[in-house]
């Protein structure tokens, strides 16, 4: 999964629990979500609000996983963990590598999407 | 219904064909469908559940937290909960913890869902009560096999409560009713019947579970009719085994011929169940009964918030060792001498000598009561 930010087999095990219509309606939820969640993070960063951030990246991370993003996921655990210790400390690098990988996992989606 | 919720308002059950779930085979049966809640905070997971969920012919209804989810579950009916574990305001503890602590909802089986991050957490939630847990990101296998399980043992659990409502509790609910609860106990004289079937461990590894489940409970129906027509109480039912008493919690005219007659019916409802199974070209089983008479502990035992009518004592012991000694000499019906002792001329009773019975010091005189 080097280059690919969708997980091929995550997300043929995704694709098995629905039918097309569905999936794009899953697509859709997802990358309407991440946004906000994304902006849950940022705020909750510049605010010091721990429990926000950790909530946020605890979702996206979780969604991530689900839709086979698995590379996302692994990075948004990681800020979930930072903020589970009780601080943000390395949070500011961290939500830069998520927020870089999200876009790169949006793309793939649209297209994903447009191929079924 | 939660309106917010597009997958929630479609119409259950719909299972269009040739979509990819219905096409994996090899899992298992369809489970018959149950209503679900599914209570969690992320709409994504929300969505994904009730969809794989309603895939498999399941209603089911989302809400997004835990404190909606509580109301739900007091407003209305539901066979299974699916529950997060992280959720702001009221998490998954404290849901849980709420549905374990109210009488009403205790017997909901809850799976809660989580990430594998979380596995103390899910450790900690089963210790609390939870049935099972499903991880995140959802397989959908597990999801089906988890979701299948737990509503099959909720609707055993649902089918033995109401036996032994049907046919015990009234005697029960009468004892309660007249003497007060009372942990208290005393000795009384009763006949114990206990029954159960043969080879069963074998019976359940050669067929699916759901043909185990409909076996044991009708097999269940038929013993309890048998055993409640001729003035007994089923008190336990474990596994495939039955305790039933005569005579306690209220007194009856002649237990031992009672217990005796119960069970010599019970033989030949098992007969005519093995002829409706071979019919259908399924299993056939054979069923050991040993009955004891004399001096038992009665009373109440457990807590006052779940108490049972049990008896204790050698008494019991004796009716057990009598049921697995079937199993050595071949015949279906073993009773104890102070059994015999009880029974009219009308009733058929021959020697089976003595017998070394586990946990016994001394041999014991066994009778056995032909059939057929």
């Amino acid at each position: 999964m080097t280059d690919n930010p969708i997980d091929p087999e995550a997300w043929e095990t995704f694709k098995s629990m629905m039918d097309a219509s569905f999936l794009a309606e899953m697509i859709d939820t997802y990358l309407s979500d991440a946004p906000m969640l994304i902006e849950q993070m940022r705020s909750g960063i510049a605010s010091s609000n721990v429990e926000l951030v950790r909530r946020a990246a605890h979702s996206l991370k979780s969604n991530s996983a689900n839709i086979g993003a698995l590379r996302l996921a692994g990075v948004t655990r990681e800020l979930e963990m930072i903020a589970k210790g009780g601080g943000l400390d390395g949070a500011g690098p961290k939500f830069e590598q998520v927020t870089a990988e999200y876009s790169v996992v949006a793309t793939a989606l649209e297209a994903l999407k447009n191929e079924q | 219904m939660n309106n917010n919720n597009p997958v929630g308002n479609n119409p259950v059950g719909n299972n269009p064909a040739g979509n990819p779930v219905s096409n994996q085979q090899g899992y298992g049966h369809f489970t018959s469908p149950g209503r679900l809640l599914v209570i969690d905070d992320n709409k994504v997971m929300r969505l994904l559940l009730a969809r794989g969920l309603e895939q498999e012919g399941h209603s089911v209804v989302m809400v997004e937290n835990g404190k909606r989810g509580l109301e739900m579950l007091r407003a209305e009916h539901f066979d299974l909960v699916l529950l997060d574990i992280q959720m702001p305001e009221m998490d998954g503890f404290q849901v849980l913890e709420a549905i374990t602590g109210d009488k009403n909802l205790r017997e909901i089986p809850v799976i809660m869902t989580s990430s594998l991050d979380e596995i103390d957490g899910v450790a900690h939630c089963i210790e609390m009560g939870a049935e099972d847990y499903l991880f995140k990101p959802l397989n959908p296998i597990m999801l089906r096999a988890r979701i299948k399980s737990s509503l099959e043992k909720k609707r055993l659990r649902d089918r033995q409560k109401e036996l032994i409502k049907k046919f015990a509790a009234s005697e029960v609910a009468d004892d309660l009713q007249d003497k007060g609860f009372n942990l208290g106990g005393q000795m009384i004289e009763a006949t114990v019947m206990f029954s159960d079937i043969r080879s069963f461990t074998t019976i359940t590894e050669s067929q699916p579970a759901p043909v185990t489940i409909e076996l044991l409970n009708n097999y269940y129906s038929l013993m309890f009719e048998a055993i409640s027509g001729h003035g007994g109480v089923v008190n336990q039912i474990v596994g495939d085994g039955i305790m039933a008493l005569f005579g306690a919690p209220a007194p009856i005219e002649n237990p031992q011929a009672s217990a005796v007659r119960a069970a010599l019916e019970m033989i030949e409802m098992v007969e005519m169940f093995n002829m409706d199974q071979a019919s259908r070209g399924k299993v056939q089983i054979k069923i050991g009964i040993g009955i004891a008479t004399g001096q038992v502990v009665a009373g109440y035992t457990g807590t006052m918030q779940r108490a049972t009518y049990t008896c204790v004592g050698d008494t019991v012991n004796l009716a057990a060792r009598l049921e697995a000694y079937t199993k050595v000499i071949g015949q279906p019906i073993l009773i104890s001498e102070a059994t015999r002792n009880g029974l009219g001329a009308d009733l058929k009773v021959e020697s089976a000598g003595p017998a070394e019975l586990k946990g016994k010091t001394q041999a014991v005189n066994v009778f056995f009561v032909p059939v057929g």
